[in-house]
């Protein structure tokens, strides 16, 4: 009986590890996420660098 | 094979998988880590990280976050950008797994096994974690310090707790609750009360006359104004911005149009929000004095912890999707005690199923916003809701 409890919880684990791997999948599928990452970042860098006048 | 060892090796595979999730959320998005970055970068190079003409190109007022939030994350910021990142998700994947490791031991008082763990892991990946993780922001760390303070409350430490709530108080509006709790908890109260004002102090110490002067804090204070009294967000976690959310602030329009929470709204109608939620937070914390006094002696200490986090975080006149972290306690001692959750199944399909959903939506964010802010802004209440319905009934 305690063999058949465990066995069952290891079924919902992986249901639960599949669950996930669906998720982490969108996720990266999902294209809009790095859209005009490196236009952000470049400014980002520029903002930074160009900041210093505003020390007061 | 033994079933310890498949036990184990699901264990592994189902942690690689939540730490693969986080880091995939959070892959290749900046998300609000940006103005800490530049905040960061600001600071280490003994700027004002407060000069509200930075943030203008990303349609943000200024910098909202209070100093200690800066102090945390400009240790990343001597890195690039794209390794800054990554680290500062460690760093928060490292401060959440400890939370968990100490609640777990706090709950049921001795060491947790691998397979327990990767469970508890499972039954905390709440939507709002991921999305901390996506946005990259401080909200892993405070749970982290108010854990800390509880564990250390339990052990009797005074001196750590109240250090660690000094810590804590970088959000204080999510937290002041549990500070006072542990405060009246404390056997050795003027000990407390000088640590946490150490903890405190070592957070604000850059900005008082030393790294930079106390006057940038006026620039902060103006943004915080700024987004009191002109946006609405939709994802507000508070009851007070709930009732908001009911009448019709934004228009339709507006709202479908936003690709962000945060709705301009005109400056009468957030002042007038402004105040409610004021009123509202006063009357929360009344309220949560009357429930305290009538509790303090019969409710468990861990419950009370939990239960001011909670509590703070409904009545909290300014919080985001994100901050529902701080409800992981509560989830955490939802799980039964009897069984310490070896049927995984039981009780947290239902929250789980339900995470499941709000984070595929989340990942979709850009795709689906109009559908998806409202619906991150009811996620603390429903949450509080399957808490007290575990409780309950």
């Amino acid at each position: 009986m305690k063999q058949i409890n465990q066995r069952g919880q290891g079924a919902t684990e992986y249901v639960v590890i599949l669950a996930i791997i669906v998720v982490i999948a969108v996720t990266l599928l999902n294209g809009p996420f790095s859209s005009a990452l490196k236009s952000q970042v470049s400014n980002i860098a520029s903002m930074i660098g160009s900041a210093g006048g505003s020390g007061s | 094979m033994t079933e310890v060892t498949h036990a184990r090796r699901r264990a592994v595979l189902l942690l690689i998988c939540i730490v693969v999730l986080f880091m995939a959320i959070g892959f290749r998005r900046l998300g609000d880590f940006e103005s800490f970055y530049i905040a960061g970068g600001q600071f280490l190079k003994r700027l004002n990280p407060y000069d509200p003409q930075l943030y203008k190109t990303y349609g943000s007022f200024g910098m909202s976050s209070l100093p200690p939030a800066i102090v945390l994350t400009c240790l990343p910021c001597l890195l690039p950008l794209y390794a800054a990142i990554p680290m500062w998700d460690i760093i928060c994947l490292l401060l959440w797994s400890a939370s968990l490791y100490l609640w777990a031991e706090l709950l049921w008082g001795e060491a947790v096994d691998l397979p327990l763990f990767s469970r508890l892991c499972a039954a905390s990946l709440m939507a709002p974690l991921c999305w901390a993780f996506g946005t990259h922001q401080v909200i892993v760390p405070v749970l982290f310090f108010a854990t800390l303070a509880c564990w250390s409350m339990r052990r009797n430490n005074s001196g750590w707790a109240g250090f660690a709530t000094g810590l804590m108080l970088m959000k204080p509006h999510l937290t002041i609750l549990l500070a006072g709790v542990l405060l009246l908890k404390s056997k050795r109260r003027i000990l407390f009360i000088a640590t946490l004002a150490a903890g405190l102090i070592l957070l604000y110490l850059p900005f008082m006359n030393t790294i930079r002067p106390i006057s940038d804090l006026r620039a902060w204070r103006q943004t915080i104004q700024r987004q009191q009294s002109e946006v609405f967000y939709l994802d507000e976690q508070g009851i007070a911005g709930r009732f908001a959310s009911i009448f019709p602030l934004v228009s339709h329009a507006d709202a479908k149009a936003s690709s962000g929470p945060g709705i301009l709204i005109p400056q009468s109608k957030g002042r007038l929000l402004s105040r409610f939620k004021t009123v509202f937070w006063i009357i929360g914390c009344g309220l949560w004095a009357l429930w305290g006094a009538s509790r303090y002696k019969r409710m468990n200490d861990l419950s009370l912890y939990a239960t001011a986090l909670a509590w703070s975080l409904l009545i909290s006149p300014y919080s985001h999707f994100y901050d529902g972290v701080m409800l992981i306690p509560l989830i955490i001692m939802c799980i039964p005690k009897t069984d310490r959750f070896q049927q995984l199944s039981k009780p947290l399909l239902v929250p789980f199923t339900f995470n499941l959903f709000v984070i595929i939506l989340v990942v979709l964010a850009n795709r689906y916003s109009f559908y998806m802010w409202p619906l991150m802004g009811w996620t603390s209440v429903a949450y509080c809701a399957f808490a007290a319905w575990m409780v309950f009934c």
